[in-house]
């Protein structure tokens, strides 16, 4: 199973936390072949136009409802609030996908990921699924003034406080997506994060 | 209103007969609100096979769903949306009112987007249809429970392509909610104090707006969409 999805992603191994496998690969909410997809979503797009990169390609997979929720404020965005969208339907891989709120993009740090994946991590357990991926959309949001390193240690720190709520948990293959040209950087800031952990 | 489990010589009513004899004190309580038995059964087997589970109250209308809910005050409701009385929007914008924090899982066999759109903005936090699986539904109660959303994919898709289409307004709405009755334009004029020239008007508008060809496809659409009730 672990090692069919690396495969199926062309994911990066990271580390083992717990028996939960953690990659990074160049993939993102509608192209990642896993249970449960999660996006991370901003109260808006700092770019006049919307979203961009991976996050037009949900919207648009999803015939607009992702933008169209929003802006009818039954998906608020807020730090930390979900959404999740059962029986999605190809182009996206994932049988189910989790809007994950991140607040007014002007406000946003790095710490803001940590709270983002947590609640994800949080769902996806709650959920039993096997494999999922959390997309930031930050790029797609028009974010790029970004600390690799630091959005990394967040990232990570955000799925092992998710994992920690649920010890007992089926899920075994978590991946961070990013896009192709980011692959190795992001790897590194991960795997350095990673190798930081107290008892990694 | 079928179960008041505040009252003691009520509790024989209560699902615990059937239920785990000592539920988990952590037991998500859950408030199942349809007119038909049937379905109100078929929930209440379906989360009395989970520990963190557990039925405290079953209401059969509206009306009955607000009163229990301020009695008994469940972590969940679950909740149709045609009922006798008071509808199941209504009765959200209602309890929502009075407990801005309730937490609501609309379960019903409508698909239309009006409909999701009038319960989603009522406050609820979850669309699925009857025709779900069991674990969607107990996925659903978890995650509404713990502050999430749910929502079927499909109504959400289904909302977002309407969303290019001028939505029909209210007196366009009351035309052909008379149309799809049977009346005549003569008819439906009289009856809204409008000229026969205005209502043709609002038809025409609406055949614009709905994509319709004819006055039966337009009653069609509109009924499916959830923009009239026939």
């Amino acid at each position: 199973m672990t090692a069919s999805t690396f495969s199926a992603n062309d994911a990066r191994a990271i580390g083992n936390w717990r028996g939960v496998e953690i990659a990074v690969a160049p993939r993102d909410a509608v192209t990642a072949q896993v249970e449960i997809a999660a996006a991370g979503m901003f109260t808006h797009e700092l770019a006049a136009d919307g979203p961009a990169g991976g996050l037009l390609d949900l919207d648009t997979a999803m015939g607009g409802a992702v933008t169209r929720l929003r802006s009818d404020g039954i998906f608020r965005a807020a730090p930390g609030e979900v959404l999740a969208l059962s029986h999605v339907v190809p182009p996206v891989k994932a049988s189910t996908v989790l809007l994950v709120g991140m607040g007014d993009p002007a406000a946003w740090e790095a710490t803001t990921l940590h709270g983002a994946v947590s609640a994800a991590a949080a769902e996806v357990l709650r959920r039993d699924a096997a494999s999922a991926c959390f997309a930031p959309s930050l790029l797609d949001s028009g974010i790029h003034t970004v600390d690799p390193d630091a959005v990394a240690a967040q990232m990570l720190g955000g799925l092992l406080r998710g994992l920690a709520a649920s010890p007992d948990t089926s899920l075994n293959v978590w991946i961070f997506c990013t896009g192709l040209a980011h692959i190795e950087s992001t790897r590194a800031a991960f795997a350095k994060a990673f190798a930081a952990l107290p008892s990694a | 209103m079928l179960a008041q489990p505040r009252e003691s010589d009520e509790r024989a009513d209560l699902p615990l007969q059937k239920g785990p004899l000592v539920p988990t004190p952590a037991a998500i309580r859950i408030l199942v609100v349809d007119d038909h038995p049937f379905l109100r059964e078929g929930v209440r087997a379906v989360v009395e096979t989970q520990p963190d589970m557990r039925v405290v109250g079953e209401a059969e209308s509206g009306d009955a769903a607000i009163r229990l809910h301020a009695e008994l005050m469940p972590d969940v409701v679950l909740m149709d949306l045609q009922m006798p009385g008071l509808s199941g929007d209504q009765a959200i914008t209602a309890i929502r009112k009075r407990s801005p924090g309730a937490r609501i899982v609309v379960l019903t066999t409508y698909d239309g987007d009006a409909h999701a759109l009038r319960a989603l903005r009522a406050g609820a936090a979850g669309y699925l249809l009857k025709s779900s699986l069991r674990k969607d539904l107990l996925q659903a109660i978890r995650s509404v429970h713990a502050g999430g959303k749910h929502l079927d994919a499909h109504i959400a898709t289904d909302i977002a392509l309407h969303v290019v289409s001028e939505a029909p307004s209210e007196r366009e709405i009351a035309v052909l909610s008379l149309a799809a009755q049977g009346n005549s334009n003569k008819q439906i004029a009289f009856r809204l104090g409008i000229s026969e020239d205005t209502v043709k008007a609002h038809m025409k508008a609406l055949f614009s707006k709905l994509g319709a060809a004819d006055r039966t496809h337009a009653v069609t659409i509109a009924a499916k969409r959830g923009l009239i009730d026939l």
